[in-house]
């Protein structure tokens, strides 16, 4: 991962620096003459240093381990008053426990990857989707079928879940904001903003619960 | 008072050990069974097994009924976050942790962590044995 974000940051024009303890990554990342890379314990405020810290405008720690992450980002904050942390957490658990403990940003890889999958298993009908706020709001496009059951309910009579908005209807090439007496039709492309635990939910009702056609 | 203590290596366990022997409530908690059989026989106290690393473990072992926390494994940043989540996530009063790094100890306390290095400790033992006055830093 650090391997290729840093490559992606890179091209796009954005100063890169990399503090690994792994020679290998290390030698692949370096062949970038942009990127400066120390090859050193990520944790030890020294190397930290030398791999410019008091510079950086965001400190991002994508370790394995969860405490790995936390040290780094902690340093970042307090050693080097670092204005943004962004850490990779594995355990779900810690997402919002790093925020209470002023990491900026907590992204969860499992809570991301695991809503991901089932919603791609469970709706085939999702033609976009994006998450936004460290994954706490999703996006998505969907795909309106002949058999939902909301065809041609007026909205308001929908029993959306809250926090939930259709935020816009895509019929044939033009596109309807949506008020309460509109009703959606098949092969509508709808716009839904929710949270992720109301997803699930807020598809069904509008896809329905057998969508595989 | 009850002490949680993270982590039975030879510190944690003798830290355990001491504390049950002065009369505290103790639980020491670690992933590993042997390091945990390690204990003395004549240590009564709990014990949880499982890694202190996941807060199911410390909420499991009874963190927030806890007075204080002793993190004391082997891995400095899991001790900063045992330390950081017993004080904040559970009002734990009072957290100190095990510092591997005497180097670390500084910014460890701009952090606001209360913190033990035995390697400071020793290295000052053996200078103050051999009646060499103490460097600083």
């Amino acid at each position: 991962m650090a391997y290729f974000l840093t490559k992606s940051l890179a091209g796009k024009g954005i100063s890169v620096s990399v503090l690994n303890e792994d020679m290998d990554l290390c030698e692949a990342i370096a062949r970038n003459p942009n990127i400066l890379t120390v090859c050193a314990e990520q944790t030890d405020p020294r190397y930290l240093a030398d791999a410019g810290a008091h510079r950086a405008d965001v400190t991002v720690s994508l370790a394995e381990d969860d405490a790995e992450n936390f040290m780094v980002s902690r340093l970042a904050k307090v050693r080097f008053d670092c204005p943004r942390t962004v850490a990779l957490v594995h355990d779900p658990t810690y997402q919002r426990i790093f925020r209470d403990l002023g990491i900026d940003v907590a992204v969860s890889v499992v809570d991301i990857l695991g809503s991901l999958l089932q919603e791609h298993l469970m709706v085939q009908a999702i033609t976009d989707m994006i998450y936004i706020e460290d994954g706490r709001l999703v996006v998505s496009e969907v795909l309106i079928p002949c058999t939902s059951p909301s065809l041609h309910e007026p909205l308001r009579d929908l029993d959306l879940p809250q926090n939930t908005i259709l935020a816009a209807i895509l019929r044939r090439g033009s596109v309807i904001v949506p008020r309460g007496d509109t009703s959606v039709e098949p092969n509508d492309r709808v716009v839904l903003v929710t949270e992720p635990k109301s997803h699930s939910m807020a598809l069904r009702i509008l896809v329905g619960e057998n969508n595989e056609e | 008072m009850l002490v949680l203590v993270a982590g039975c290596g030879r510190m944690g366990r003798h830290v355990a050990e001491m504390l049950f022997q002065s009369g505290t409530e103790v639980i020491v908690v670690d992933h590993s069974a042997e390091a945990l059989e390690a204990l003395s026989d004549s240590f009564t106290g709990l014990t949880y097994r499982g890694d202190v690393r996941e807060i199911t473990t410390l909420e499991e072992a009874g963190i927030e009924r806890a007075d204080v926390v002793l993190a004391c494994t082997g891995d400095e940043n899991a001790n900063l976050l045992v330390a950081e989540v017993a004080q904040n996530t559970y009002d734990v009063p009072r957290a100190i942790i095990r510092a591997l790094d005497p180097l670390k100890q500084e910014v460890l306390e701009q952090m606001g962590v209360e913190s033990v290095c035995p390697v400071l400790l020793g290295a000052t033992a053996i200078l103050e044995a051999l009646g060499l006055p103490e460097m600083e830093g």
